[in-house]
């Protein structure tokens, strides 16, 4: 029996590659770069809309036209020829937004990394000035507004980022501001500590896994023969996928990341292809789930961080 | 050829930019307490290095990984017996709604020295694999191609084609059940370069069901049993071979924590030719019981102490050479 043909595995593989990454380009062309899409996105999102609402026209007047008693069968047959035409343009308008979709969650993540690079480089900094804190405030806050996953909060987290306290002058109205700030400042202090609690727990586990994977690996070195014994031939994915649909780890999976959509944007996502780590909890292995929580966690820390400089303003 | 799977896997995960590196490195040195078998005859003196170095990248909708791993190992000066494991090996993985898909692929080289040894064998692995979610509970399927390579003096090359399914049942958070079966497709062949035209070869089948159990909270228990009918032209039909394996761990005062490792493997051939020591039957690789006990320390986030103990019989060529014994070692980790 001959090996496998190489060429042939190599050829395969290369083509199954994931694209180039967008890395290294300087931020405000990635910011640039990031509204022109989500615009782009907004416009065509608007056309399906518009599209669908006349092709549900459309099916109405089918139907109408079908329940007479004596219907014109060629008006019929114009409007399911048309109606078949307006579908080949939704079915291609759609596959157009969520590459669209696609492109606006990679740009997001590449922000983040560029904004998390810039906040960690300016609190690096020996003798930091008022401007250098105003300007880490400034991209946490921007970064919040990438963020891919923030709990359910009973406020909005973009309009209090958003919130500019020196236009805010009559007194009353700064009142009501600065309340509505520190009830939000309750809340995410309640969220850290609750999350604090899930995210150790799963954190020891996954310390155990690691300690148990390496002793197995040690031990077991030169079993790597047909299947292994110890089941260590299964990725990452695969090993982790053990910990899906348990009824209780997904209620409180849904608990934390049912907590999803309001940091996400300003305009949620529809993107299904993106649902592994997001709105998918069937998907979310224990890893996947840990790095969530780590988000989170994050994700309201900055928020705190920024709520309480507002807290100070108003 | 082998080695190029190698650099572009490298190459994939190093061109991203963000990719996680990270490594390993283990020295240990202790006591060899031998079974007086074959190969080495006295006690003596152990000592082990581990280096690794990982790469990984990781994002929502795939992964990939690449690392590398340089066993040494030294039996002292009475024996005069080293050991160089050296090991590549990655992964891809792609994550969609409903199906998650990759492939692992591994190539080790491992070469034995000594007065009265000197073996090479090479291992080649590649295996795409499949997970999906049927009535709610994950379903994965492994297909697998292993080619391996044994020089003594004489060459034997063993191919594998397999492929195992397992479905598994979660009753709640911390605890997995599965079950599932494995089916193999195996060619022996032994060939003797310097000492004539004599070839002895094998083929045959294993297949059998397997079921593994799992718990893991504040400690870990995993269990896995298999049994595989063995059909092939130098035993009896069907002969049988058992495969038990038993892990358990915990972590004791945050610092402390304990592991322990039963694996055994229970053959039940009846060969068609007699007992000949010389029937060539099935790789000697993966045939061998263990047992090991590690208690480890974490000095420090990035390094632990340990003790381990534990007997293993490692077969070294397919004509009765092996390496078997007791050993009690102390070790540092570096992270």
């Amino acid at each position: 029996m001959k090996p496998v043909n190489i060429y042939f595995i190599v050829i395969v593989l290369f083509f199954l590659l994931p694209v180039v990454k967008m890395q290294g380009q300087p931020i405000a062309g990635l910011e640039k770069k990031y509204a022109s899409v989500s615009s782009s996105l907004d416009y065509e999102q608007r056309k399906l809309d518009s599209l669908t609402l006349q092709l549900s026209d459309r099916a109405e007047s089918i139907s109408r036209e079908k329940q007479k008693a004596s219907p014109d069968r060629e008006k019929i047959t114009r409007l399911m020829a048309n109606s078949v035409l307006l579908t080949n343009t939704i079915n291609d308008l759609q596959k157009k937004i969520i590459s669209l979709e696609n492109k606006k969650e990679d740009l997001k993540s590449i922000l983040r990394n560029s904004y998390t690079r810039i906040i960690d480089s300016l609190s690096n900094l020996p003798g930091k000035t008022n401007e250098n804190e105003l300007q880490i405030l400034s991209f946490t806050a921007k970064k919040l507004l990438v963020a891919q996953r923030f709990p359910d909060l009973s406020f909005q987290p973009d309009m209090i980022i958003n919130l500019n306290p020196s236009s805010v002058n009559n007194p009353e109205e700064k009142r009501i501001f600065r309340d509505y700030v520190n009830r939000a400042l309750k809340e995410i202090e309640e969220k850290i500590i609750y999350i604090d609690k899930q995210y150790n727990e799963i954190n020891s586990i996954l310390a155990l896994q690691k300690k148990a994977d390496k002793f197995l690996e040690e031990t077991e070195y030169n079993d790597e023969y047909g299947f292994s014994r110890n089941r260590r031939n299964l990725t990452e994915a695969g090993r982790d996928v053990e910990f899906n649909n348990s009824k209780d780890y997904l209620s409180n999976a849904e608990n934390v990341s049912g907590m999803l959509n309001q940091f996400r944007t300003i305009q949620p996502s529809e993107n299904k292809q993106r649902s592994n780590l997001t709105t998918n909890v069937q998907n979310l292995s224990l890893k996947d789930y840990h790095k969530l929580l780590k988000e989170l966690r994050e994700n309201l820390t900055a928020f705190k961080t920024i709520l309480l400089h507002k807290a100070k303003l108003f | 050829m082998k080695w190029i799977l190698c650099y572009i896997f490298l190459f994939i995960t190093a061109s991203y930019c963000d990719a996680q590196i990270s490594w390993n490195l283990t020295a240990e040195a202790g006591y060899f307490k031998t079974s007086g078998e074959d190969l080495i005859l006295q006690d003596d003196i152990l000592t082990r290095l581990n280096a690794q170095v990982k790469m990984l990248y990781s994002e929502s909708s795939h992964e990939a990984s690449f690392s590398v791993n340089i066993h040494p190992e030294y039996l002292g000066a009475k024996n005069k017996t080293a050991l160089l494991k050296v090991k590549a090996d990655g992964s891809y993985f792609n994550y969609s709604d409903n199906l998650n898909a990759g492939v692992n692929f591994s190539v080790i080289k491992n070469n034995y020295f000594g007065d009265l040894l000197d073996v090479k064998y090479d291992i080649f692995s590649f295996q795409p694999a499949l997970i999906t979610s049927f009535l709610g509970n994950p379903l994965s399927t492994f297909f697998g191609y292993t080619n391996q390579r044994v020089e003594y003096g004489g060459n034997i090359i063993y191919d594998l084609i397999y492929n195992e399914t397992e479905y598994l049942f979660l009753n709640d958070r911390y605890f997995v059940l599965g079950a599932g079966l494995y089916t193999e497709r195996f060619v022996v062949e032994n060939e003797y370069n310097n000492y004539g035209v004599q070839k002895l070869s094998n083929k045959g089948w294993r297949a059998g069901p397997l079921i593994n159990i799992k718990y893991l909270r504040d400690f870990i228990i995993s269990s896995s049993y298999r049994v595989m009918m063995h059909f092939s032209e130098s035993v009896h039909s069907p002969s049988y071979e058992h495969q038990i394996m038993l892990l358990a761990g915990k972590v004791l005062f945050e610092k402390y924590s304990i592991f322990l490792l039963a694996d055994f493997y229970i053959r039940d051939f009846k060969l068609k030719n007699g007992n000949s020591a010389n029937e060539l039957v099935y790789s000697p690789v993966n045939q061998q019981n263990k047992y090991f006990l590690k208690l480890a320390y974490e000095l420090t986030e990035h390094s632990d102490f340990f003790l381990r103990t534990g007997y293993s019989k490692e077969n070294v060529d397919y004509i009765t050479n092996s390496i078997a014994g007791w050993s009690f070692t102390a070790g540092v980790e570096l992270r």
